[in-house]
Formats: C-alpha cells, sequence, structure tokens
C-alpha cells in the first residue's frame, strides 16, 4: 500500500534497526511460561526508513512489536504486573523502537538532566547507560520512545520484589554491562508496553506503575473525585537468555521516561538509591507532552521515575492520543486486548488517535468509526516471520486459484489400520508367514497370538497399484508388520495416504481446428478416456482453446479411484473408476478350529461336570445312588447296572468323556487363511495414459474454403459501420442515413447490400 | 457536361470499380428532358468507343453502366445509361452502419465466427478423429501392493 504522506507525513530517513540486530526479541529469547514476544522481523533483516514504520494498521511494525501474552489459545496485551482489580488505561499499541540511527545519541554522554555525570554509582556511571539525547517537540515522524531499564529481583512465587533496583540498558543501544551483577543485557530490542496507569493521587507509594493501584475506571469521569494520573511505564520482560536463573527470578520494568519533548521536572534532591542525580528542572515541552512530568515514586526501599501527566479526563484522553497509538479507556480492555491493535476497534472504547502529515493532533476517534478511518487500515507490505498470530489474511474463497492444494482439500479420517506398501515379493513372504511360517507352540498360543479372530482379519484390505498408481511412502523404513498380537519378520513400508497422491496426466491445450462454428458442438466432440474410469464427454465450447488436464485421485485403501478434469485451473468434472486390483485370500477357514476349540472346550466342561455328579452320586446311599446315578448321569446306561459298579461306570464314561474333549482340543489342527496373489485384473492391462478422441467435421467435395467465402460469404452477426468489411459483405439491414441519394437509389442499394456487394 | 467513357470488367456488385478510360468528352448538354438515372448521351461515332460499358458523368456526378451502343444516324452513338448506385454512393455507403449477417473472412479478421453457417457444405458422413494422449506423470513409488492391516 503506498504511504498516505497525509495521515502518516513524508518518509523519514530513521531506520529503526542497527546495523547487526533486529529490532526485536526472537520468541526464542523469551521464556515461554511467562510472556511470549511477537516479532515481525527476521534477523538482520533491515526495516525500510519510511514513516510507515510508525503506522498502526494491523499489520504495522508497531503493531507487531505488540507486548503480547500468550493465555491459552488467545494473545493478549497484559501488563503482568497489575493485580486482578488493577484498572488501567492500556495503550493498544506498545511498541518499542530502538534509537533511530539518525538521531544523535552519544555513547559517551549520559542522558542529559537524567543522569548526573558525576554521579558514584556504578550503575549510572556506565558510559552508555541510558544515552539519549533529548529531542524537543512532539514529532510523530521522530518518535522516539526511550526506556531505561530498570529490574529488581522477583519471586514469581512469592510475588515479592526484594533487592536493589539494578539498572540496565539495553544492549542495542549501549555497551557495557552491569557487570557487578552480570545480568546480561537483553540482546535487542525490548518490546515494550507502553502503559498508562490512571491512579488517585494518594501519594507517591501508591501509584507506582507496576503495582497498579487504580481503582476507577476512567471511563466514568464522574468516578473520578480528583485530578487523574497517568503514568508511562514500559516494561521489559526477561533479559537475554543466557542466564537461566535471571530469567526466572528477575523481571525488568523499563521505563519510558522520555518520550518526545520530555523533560524532568524539578527535584531537589534524589534518594540516595534513586538513580538521577537531579540537577536542574525542567518541564515537558513540545508539540504535545507540555504537561508530562518526570515522577518519582518509592516502592519499598526502591526509587523509580516515571512520567506522569496530571488531568482530567479529557486531558488524558487528549494526551494519550498525542502518543499516537491506540488507546482505550476501559479496564475490561486494558486486561484484555486481544491481538493485534485496532481488532476491538468497534469499541466505543477504543480510540484512534488522529495523525496528519505525521503529527498527531491529540484528536482521537472512537469505535466504528476509528475502525473505518484510512489511518486504521493502512498495512505494510511485508508480513512477519516469526510468531504473529494475528488473523491470517484469508484467502479469497470466491476465488478458484487452480492450485490443487486450494481446489482439493484431502482429508484423512482416520481409522484403526495402518496402511503399508509392499513389493511383491514381501507379499508372498507374508503369504508364507501366514501360512506356513507361523507355528503356535499349542492351540492356547493361537488364540493368544490373534485373540480369537481370524489372522486373515486384520488384514483390511490387500490391493495392487500398477506403476504410476501407487501409493507414496511415508518413510522408506522397513516396518515388520503385525497381524494381532504376532509380530513377523515380513517388512514394509508405512503408505502416506495423507500425501498428495495425485496421479497427473501431461495437460494439452485443444486447438481449434476451423477458428469458427465447426469447431464445437455438434460438429466437434470431445471423448476423453481416463485409465481405471472409462469415458467422459467434454463439451468443446468448454475446452477448445483452453488446456485440458487430467489428475487421477485414489483412495487407496478401497481402491476407488475418481478422475478429475479440469479446464484450465477449474475443475470441470469427475468421473468415478476402480484403481487398485484386490488381491483375493483364498484361506481355510480358521473360524472351524475356533469353533472346535470352543466345542471342545463346552465339552471339557460337561465331561467335567458328569464327572462330578459322577462322584456325587456315588458318595450317596446305594439305592439313592443309583437312582441319582440314573438321573443325574447323561451317560446313564439304559437298564442301568445298580449300586455302585453303575457308578462306577458312569464315572468312567465321564472321564472318558474328558480325555475325548481333550482329544479333539489336541488334534484340531489349527488354520490359517492362506494368501494368494491373483493374476492383474484385465484394466491393469491398458494403457496407462489419458486419450482424447476429437472427432470434427469434415467438408464435402470440391468445398473450397476462400471461394465459399468469396461467393457465399460465411455466417456472422456484426454490427458495424461498411468501411470495416472487405470483400463480400450481405448486409440483413443497414442505416443509409448519409447517402444524399435519390429514393429509387436508396432502394436499390438496399437491395444490394441485401444480396451482398463487394467492397 | 463532361462525361467519361468507361470500360470496366468488375462484377457489378463491386461497389469499387476499377476501370480504363476510352475517351472523355467535353460540351455534352441536355437536348430535351433528361432522366438523371436513366440518361441517353449521343455522342459522334468513334469506333474507340464502341467497346464502353461504363460511364461517368461530372454533372450528375454519377457513374453509369451503359448498355451497348446504339449507332444512329449521322454518324452519332447512342449511349443508354442505368445508375451505378454503388459506385456513385461509395463514399457515403461505407460510413452507414449496418447489420451483417456474411462476410468474406479474411486471417486477421476476429470475432463473429461462431454463428452456426447452414450454408456451408458439411459433410455429414465422414468425420475426422484426432487422437491427443495425455501420458501419465508417473511417480517414483514401485511398490505396487497396498495393504491395510488393523491396529497394525
Amino acid at each position: 500500500m503506498e504511504l498516505n504522506s497525509a495521515i502518516w507525513g513524508d518518509e523519514t530517513h530513521q531506520i529503526l534497526q542497527s546495523s547487526e540486530y533486529s529490532n526485536h526479541v526472537t520468541v526464542s529469547d523469551v521464556i515461554p511460561d511467562i510472556y511470549t514476544y511477537y516479532n515481525t522481523i527476521g534477523m538482520n533483516e533491515s526495516i525500510d526508513n519510511s514513516i510507515a514504520l510508525w503506522q498502526i494498521g494491523d499489520d504495522s511494525w508497531f503493531n507487531h512489536q505488540l507486548f503480547l501474552r500468550r493465555d491459552g489459545n488467545n494473545v493478549i496485551q497484559k501488563n503482568e504486573r497489575t493485580t486482578v482489580n488493577a484498572k488501567s488505561i492500556w495503550l493498544c499499541v506498545p511498541i518499542t523502537y530502538n534509537t533511530a540511527q539518525n538521531i544523535h545519541f552519544n555513547p559517551t554522554q549520559y542522558q542529559c538532566n537524567l543522569w548526573d555525570a558525576g554521579s558514584t554509582s556504578s550503575y549510572y556511571n556506565q558510559p552508555n547507560a541510558n544515552l539519549r539525547g533529548i529531542i524537543t517537540g512532539f514529532d510523530y515522524n521522530r518518535l522516539v520512545l526511550r526506556h531505561r531499564l530498570c529490574c529488581k529481583l522477583y519471586n514469581s512465587e512469592t510475588g515479592i520484589h526484594s533487592g536493589n533496583t539494578r539498572f540496565f540498558s539495553t544492549y542495542e543501544y549501549f555497551n557495557g554491562v552491569d557487570s557487578s551483577d552480570n545480568i546480561p543485557y537483553r540482546e535487542k530490542y525490548c518490546v515494550e508496553s507502553l502503559t498508562c496507569v490512571v491512579g488517585t493521587s494518594k501519594g507517591d507509594t501508591e501509584i507506582f506503575p507496576y503495582q497498579i493501584s487504580m481503582n476507577i475506571p476512567l471511563n466514568d469521569p464522574k468516578n473520578i473525585t480528583e485530578s487523574a494520573r497517568i503514568y508511562t511505564n514500559t516494561m521489559y520482560n526477561t533479559p537475554s537468555p543466557a542466564n537461566n536463573y535471571y530469567k526466572s527470578t528477575y523481571q525488568y520494568y523499563a521505563q519510558s521516561n522520555d518520550v518526545i519533548g520530555l523533560q524532568r521536572t524539578g527535584r531537589s534532591s534524589i534518594p540516595q538509591q534513586s538513580v538521577f542525580a537531579d540537577n536542574t528542572s525542567f518541564y515537558i515541552d513540545g508539540f504535545a507532552s507540555d504537561k508530562w512530568v518526570l515522577d518519582e515514586f518509592r516502592d519499598g526501599s526502591t526509587d523509580y521515575i516515571a512520567t506522569r501527566f496530571t488531568g482530567t479526563y479529557d486531558d488524558i484522553m487528549r494526551q494519550l492520543a498525542f502518543f499516537g497509538f491506540w488507546f482505550v479507556d476501559n479496564d475490561t480492555f486494558g486486561n484484555t486486548i486481544t491481538a493485534i491493535t485496532g481488532r476491538n476497534c468497534n469499541s466505543e472504547h477504543v480510540c484512534l488517535p488522529e495523525i496528519i502529515g505525521g503529527r498527531t493532533t491529540g484528536n482521537y476517534k472512537r469505535g466504528v468509526v476509528a475502525g473505518a478511518d484510512p489511518q486504521a487500515t493502512w498495512g505494510n507490505n511485508w508480513r512477519d516471520s516469526v510468531g504473529y498470530t494475528g488473523d491470517k489474511p484469508y484467502k479469497n474463497a470466491q476465488n478458484d486459484t487452480g492450485d490443487l492444494s486450494s481446489v482439493f482439500n484431502r482429508t484423512f479420517i482416520g481409522g484403526s489400520c495402518k496402511y503399508y506398501t509392499m513389493i511383491g515379493t514381501d507379499l508372498r513372504d507374508l503369504v508364507s508367514a501366514i501360512n506356513s511360517g507361523y507355528q503356535p507352540t499349542n492351540n492356547d498360543q493361537f488364540v493368544l497370538d490373534f485373540k480369537g479372530s481370524n489372522p486373515a482379519d486384520y488384514i483390511s484390505s490387500c490391493l495392487y497399484y500398477p506403476d504410476g498408481f501407487t501409493c507414496a511412502d511415508r518413510s522408506t523404513d522397513n516396518i515388520a508388520l503385525k497381524i494381532g498380537a504376532l509380530e513377523l519378520a515380513v517388512t514394509a513400508h508405512e503408505a502416506d495416504i495423507n500425501a498428495e497422491n495425485i496421479v497427473s496426466f501431461s495437460p494439452v491445450t485443444i486447438p481449434a481446428l476451423f477458428g469458427d462454428f465447426r469447431d464445437y458442438s455438434p460438429y466437434t466432440s470431445l471423448d476423453l478416456y481416463i485409465p481405471f474410469c472409462g469415458s467422459v464427454e467434454l463439451d468443446p465450447a468448454v475446452f477448445v482453446g483452453h488446456t485440458l488436464q487430467v489428475y487421477l485421485f485414489i483412495d487407496f485403501p478401497t481402491g476407488n479411484c475418481a478422475g478429475v478434469v479440469m479446464r484450465d485451473s477449474l475443475v470441470y468434472d469427475t468421473v468415478n473408476g476402480t484403481c487398485g486390483v484386490s488381491i483375493p485370500l483364498t484361506a481355510q477357514n480358521v473360524g472351524q478350529y475356533q469353533n472346535a476349540i470352543k466345542s471342545a472346550e463346552i465339552a471339557l466342561k460337561q465331561a467335567e461336570m458328569q464327572r462330578k455328579t459322577a462322584w456325587l452320586a456315588a458318595a450317596g446311599s446305594g439305592a439313592t445312588l443309583i437312582a441319582g446315578v440314573a438321573t443325574a448321569n447323561p451317560l446313564a446306561i439304559a437298564g442301568g447296572i445298580g449300586g455302585l459298579a453303575g457308578s462306577a461306570i458312569n464315572v468312567e464314561r465321564a472321564n472318558l468323556s474328558v480325555e475325548s474333549a481333550e482329544y479333539n482340543l489336541s488334534h484340531t489342527a489349527p488354520s490359517v487363511r492362506s494368501l494368494s496373489t491373483a493374476s492383474p485384473a484385465n484394466a491393469l492391462q491398458m494403457d496407462y495414459d489419458c486419450h482424447l478422441i476429437i472427432k470434427r467435421a469434415t467438408m464435402s467435395d470440391g468445398y473450397d474454403e476462400t471461394i465459399y467465402s468469396h461467393t457465399i460469404g460465411n455466417a456472422c452477426a456484426i454490427n458495424d459501420v461498411l468501411s470495416t468489411f472487405h470483400g463480400l459483405t450481405v448486409c440483413a439491414d443497414a442505416d443509409l442515413t448519409g447517402i444524399p441519394c435519390t429514393a429509387d437509389e436508396k432502394q436499390q442499394i438496399m437491395q444490394m447490400l441485401k444480396s451482398g456487394v463487394y467492397f | 457536361m463532361l462525361i467519361q467513357l468507361l470500360r470496366t470488367d468488375s462484377d457489378n456488385r463491386n461497389a469499387l470499380k476499377t476501370y480504363e478510360t476510352l475517351k472523355t468528352i467535353l460540351g455534352i448538354f441536355p437536348t430535351g428532358s433528361v432522366d438523371i438515372l436513366n440518361p441517353v448521351f449521343i455522342v459522334d461515332y468513334d469506333e474507340n468507343i464502341l467497346s464502353c460499358n461504363y460511364l461517368y458523368c461530372d454533372t450528375t456526378n454519377r457513374f453509369y453502366y451503359v448498355s451497348p451502343p446504339v449507332l444512329i444516324d449521322g454518324r452519332r452513338i447512342e449511349l443508354h445509361c442505368t445508375c451505378d448506385v454503388l459506385m456513385s454512393w461509395r463514399a457515403n455507403l461505407m460510413e452507414c452502419h449496418a447489420t451483417v449477417a456474411r462476410r468474406e473472412r479474411h486471417n486477421s479478421d476476429t470475432g463473429g465466427t461462431l454463428i452456426q453457417d447452414s450454408k456451408m457444405p458439411i459433410n455429414s458422413k465422414n468425420v475426422y478423429l484426432d487422437g491427443v494422449r495425455l501420458p501419465l506423470i508417473p511417480n517414483s513409488n514401485y511398490r505396487n501392493y497396498f495393504i491395510a492391516i488393523q491396529g497394525g
């Protein structure tokens, strides 16, 4: 998109990137469980030096530098330091940037007015600590958000800050490390959260930004009985990943103490542990920030300095607008601004600052009005390379690009099967393994291996595909096949049926032979033969002069296929067919074995029952025994034997039954299904290419196209001036206006035109 | 009045005829009533103009077909003329708009070619067959057997 200079001003020559590093943190530098940064530009990728850097559209660099946090599947902007009930004004586009190279800063010079060159503190004696010049005049074109990194030991488990404050500067800007604690700098520019906090003026200790004490929502001005205050504050995430300890224990709070034109307020003294030595008083001036002051406050034993603005609701909103970022006045949005700025711009709480010619005016728009503003819609040309999880530009579903991956969405409905590809020898090995290679040690082993099922039932399908129509392999690893619980020595490759198993045929452009109606139906017909599918008739009006391409989609588990006919990049027709040849499984029915087992088991139980009964019966009285035996024992011999003798016989017979059952069990040979390969089906013998038969009309003998055209003329229906025609011209009608001839002549002319004239 | 005695071999339907000039005669003037569309010119005998079949008159600004000359007394020739409306009004005619139902096609012509032409002698018995092969673009897999195993 072209830069709208009316909004963003002219291009600047600022370069927001150092020569060595990209201007933001890569995701890998960040502890995943705390924050996640989103990069927009890859390493060493320079940003073009246009004002576009500053724009606020969805794809702006600024927007991508949002201080984001992953919350489940959402990305939210959140100040981790706030409490649950914290209410604050959040700027939707907390962008950091780095010092533009054309803005001078002297590495040997402390930041004016904020650092005392004579300070003895080791922290800010670092020659490059927080080095920035002060720029006066709030010029959006040269918006510089500076920050000073201060940190304090933070126990993430207890939530307690303790220890001394450490102040560091970003490595990008400065050289040097705070060697006293050996806390490494951030390697790159930090993603900052420009957070404005509104709080009541109850004293310094209450209004430390990161502790957020505001409890009066700004969007309800009537609740603000006192002057509200907003602070700027920036927060850093953890430093360089080199030191995990520090990453987990330190949280760094960068403070933006320098907005364009910001100057420090006068302070007569700085507490001992303050990082600043105050010498003179300054006031923020410039285009937008004449009311911002530096403010100090202490948290425990630590002093912090932030810039502070005091004013009414309208004043505060105006000041926020001067920053040039999206901003909200609603605490809900303040805590849960989803994704990139502007996503919720339909809300009346979301405000878009007015920018004219690269300068903010302090005015702003809300809600849907803001969302419709051209300023909100401008986008940069480049896209994120890492981490951007904003809404991806969606492809216009109306446009069929012809890209197969978009036209044909292949999905895989998973099942309980695994799929393999095999060569012929593999399959024969499988057959052999099952037919003769498998030798269970006993019947129980067989049942154990196959869980009582027919081993062949584990094989859902076995199909043959001819060369060129085979399934791709997921990998070339040889995987041992498992039939049930039985692992065979036979190997195969795992098939990749999710792959783009699309069989392609070379495209062909169908030419027009006559260049007229004879190239179309009914004078020309197109018949397309697709292997395994058969023939399909094509409409010449669709294909003549266009490219015909055929694809074959194969459903490998079933052997079915679908031929897809495409004209240029559009799917025109489909035809179904069968490509795979099922390999028939001829086998003995192992179920018989199962049944034999079952029967034997039943018989055994019966025999045991009989034996028990017989013994029980024998233990009773003689008479009863006999009677009992005679009654209960199915093996009772007719006529009975009587007495114990009969019982003994019955028992004997019961034992025989058991033995018989055992005999049956041991002599029932396990059967397996055997596999055999079938000879290829006839379809496999046919040509594997597609064939297009073009049937065209012919002309009668003696026909000469030139003479015909000259004497009879070719049919047409053209409306034009007669000067465009050459040779024989036969008119259906004409408008003879403009010929100053007699009526008789006009009549003659018309008659001649209708019968044909030569021009 | 000037007339040009011409000879043309162009088709009568030709709006741009070619001709050769046989004789230009000046000093023609009407001797009686004149039918502008079908005038009769009387000229002196000249055997060179006996093949005249076309005529142009500047006064009427028209071209005329000339019937075979009639030799009359006085060593004169009568030229009976019929107006050629196409040639006479060609310039104006070319600027007229028309709906053309048939035309003589040239290679450079585009459009208007898909109208079915019922006069075109298409052979109803013979057809021309053209076979076009779309070769298979084979993949590099040569594992022909596909097997699905439950559980696996």
